[in-house]
């Protein structure tokens, strides 16, 4: 089942056309790291999701419910949120900010409901500083605290990982991980972090100018950045038929300036394919492609240019 | 509503601030009351409780500026994104209209407590009153008092919600609820009267004792004063309030629970 569908989705402010036809799916179980430039529409988008800004067109169906995906059993809504930075009470402390919380939603044992996630988040439920006295990742942590009263079933975060010191990350990273393993949540995380959403997405969605630009799985991100050949040739196009005939396992992509770069394969297999086909080669290099200039490129994607190969509307292959 | 009621009450309640407001009125009628005593200077009686004795000048700033405090950005506009996407489309629409009741409930009870403590002030102070009101009219003369303040409470939460502007609010609640604004909005209508060859103050004289801040001033005389139909209009100013400041507070709660809900909140 889908948690989050989008159709069309579009915001435009005055004349900001801050996402732009936007068309997702985010699966039941999914860890979705969100990925997009600053001003991309990612912020923008999830707060469109939760029902903080209303779309100028287009829909969001949420757990396949146009009415804003109802409410748990209990009567609470299914989606907690950390929309920007941790919108908290300063003048109070972590746990009172979690017993106004509890207590809004309806929710009896309220000081109980706030213990136990301040213990899910690492914070004590035994300090009585305010949080006004709080470092950032402490601040990060009570806003995911704050997200999951009432026992959400989607969970929406936006920049989690801001201001979050080594180890906070770690176990804000452990805490997500948990709770999608463990209650099932479905969670949807924008970030610029993207070694810590790496570790822990198992699906991607990169915007870029509003628009999504690629959709893909970990598994093919992994496929993606892995080693692959880059060989640029006298004749392109006969020598991509060819190298497509002797190497069928492999994957081929063009890059602009119109070499093939080739995964699946060895170095020492395209150079003999090349070899055996008669092929004239101008360049052969192996290539390590790195996560973060896989996500760059991505990004980079300009309005009205083709999405690169091998994403959103397919590859070369 | 009671839900959220429950919530915005033990805030505010955990709050450092409301325990400062609640100090700050203290202080400011107990210490004179006690300065009287001690000193056996002042009034040597009050003609009546309500008005001369237990005067509630300002208490409409002081509800509108403690309903800038609830509804503004630093205390409460993050937060309620937090709770604004845990909550469906028509929940929503009840969370604003939850903060204009939530902030007439504080000023309720702001009243209340200034008149307690007024009253411990007046025993304090050993001055006699001569002419007390019966306690009918003293009930009902707190109730219009409340209602003329909550006009004023309701805008303040509105400007709020619309401008999520601190500053903007706080200004809104302290000219807002002072009359400057619709004093000075008056004397603006009459300049531009008198420049089309009316004469100066006309319009005043006629809307003036129409205003909200006309009316507050008149309850606040007193409660035979509030009653009394012995004036300009011949119309008690209790009527008054009934006819202008009941619309005025349920308009506004309308407009923020209908209207400003539909605008994005983040």
């Amino acid at each position: 089942m889908n948690v989050i569908e989008t159709h069309g989705l579009t915001k435009r402010y005055r004349r900001k056309l801050a996402v732009d036809n936007l068309d997702m799916t985010v699966a039941a179980g999914d860890i979705y790291g969100f990925v997009g430039k600053n001003g991309s529409g990612k912020s923008t988008t999830m707060k469109m999701i939760c029902g903080l800004a209303r779309p100028t067109a287009g829909e969001v169906v949420l757990f396949g419910d146009p009415e804003h995906g109802g409410a748990t059993p209990q009567g609470f809504s299914r989606i907690g949120a950390l929309i920007e930075s941790p919108g908290v009470l300063q003048s109070l402390t972590a746990r009172d900010n979690l017993v106004a919380k509890a207590l809004a939603l309806g929710m009896t044992h309220a000081g109980d409901v706030a213990d136990d996630l301040l213990g899910l988040v690492g914070l004590d439920p035994a300090d009585h500083r305010r949080v006004k006295a709080y470092s950032l990742g402490m601040k990060q942590r009570l806003g995911l605290a704050l997200a999951l009263v009432g026992g959400p079933d989607l969970l929406l975060l936006d920049e989690p990982f801001n201001g979050l010191d080594p180890e906070a990350t770690r176990a804000m990273r452990l805490a997500l991980v948990r709770l999608n393993h463990e209650h099932g949540v479905t969670i949807m995380i924008s970030s610029h972090v993207l070694d810590q959403l790496d570790r822990v997405a198992t699906r991607f969605g990169v915007i870029a100018e509003g628009r999504l630009t690629a959709e893909f799985t970990d598994e093919e991100l992994h496929e993606r950045c892995g080693s692959s050949v880059r060989v640029r040739l006298a004749v392109p196009e006969r020598g991509l038929a060819l190298l497509e005939q002797t190497l069928p396992q492999a994957t081929f992509r063009a890059d602009p300036d119109g070499a093939l770069v080739i995964t699946g394969a060895t170095l020492d297999e395209v150079s003999a394919a090349c070899f055996s086909a008669g092929i004239e080669v101008r360049e052969l290099t192996q290539q390590e492609r790195d996560i973060e200039e896989y996500f760059v490129e991505l990004m980079g994607v300009q309005r009205g240019q083709a999405p690169l190969h091998g994403e959103k509307d397919g590859g070369v292959r | 509503m009671i839900a959220l009621l429950r919530s915005d009450a033990y805030r505010v309640l955990h709050s450092r601030w409301i325990w400062l407001v609640a100090a700050i009125v203290a202080f400011l009628l107990l210490a004179p009351a006690l300065m009287m005593r001690w000193t056996s200077m002042g009034p040597v009686c009050y003609d009546d409780l309500t008005g001369s004795a237990l005067p509630m000048t300002g208490v409409q700033i002081l509800a509108a500026a403690m309903a800038a405090i609830v509804c503004c950005d630093r205390t409460d506009i993050g937060f309620a994104r937090s709770i604004l996407s845990s909550l469906g489309e028509r929940a929503r629409m009840v969370w604003f209209a939850e903060k204009c009741v939530f902030s007439l409930v504080l000023d309720a009870v702001l009243i209340v407590f200034t008149f307690v403590v007024g009253l411990l002030g007046l025993l304090a102070s050993g001055v006699p009153v001569t002419n007390p009101e019966p306690a009918w009219q003293v009930a009902a003369w707190l109730g219009f008092t409340w209602l003329c303040s909550a006009p004023y409470v309701v805008l303040t939460v509105l400007v709020a919600h619309l401008t999520r502007s601190e500053g903007v609010t706080t200004v809104f609640a302290v000219l807002g609820a002072g009359g400057l604004l619709e004093g000075g909005l008056l004397i603006g209508i009459d300049f531009l009267y008198a420049l089309l060859g009316g004469e100066f103050l006309t319009v005043t004289a006629a809307v003036g004792p129409w205003l909200p801040a006309e009316i507050a001033s008149a309850v606040g005389d007193g409660a035979r004063t509030m009653l009394s139909a012995e004036n300009a209009v011949q119309l008690a100013p209790a009527v008054r309030a009934l006819i202008v400041c009941l619309p005025l507070t349920v308009a506004t709660v309308a407009v923020d629970a209908l209207l400003v809900s539909r605008r994005d909140a983040a």
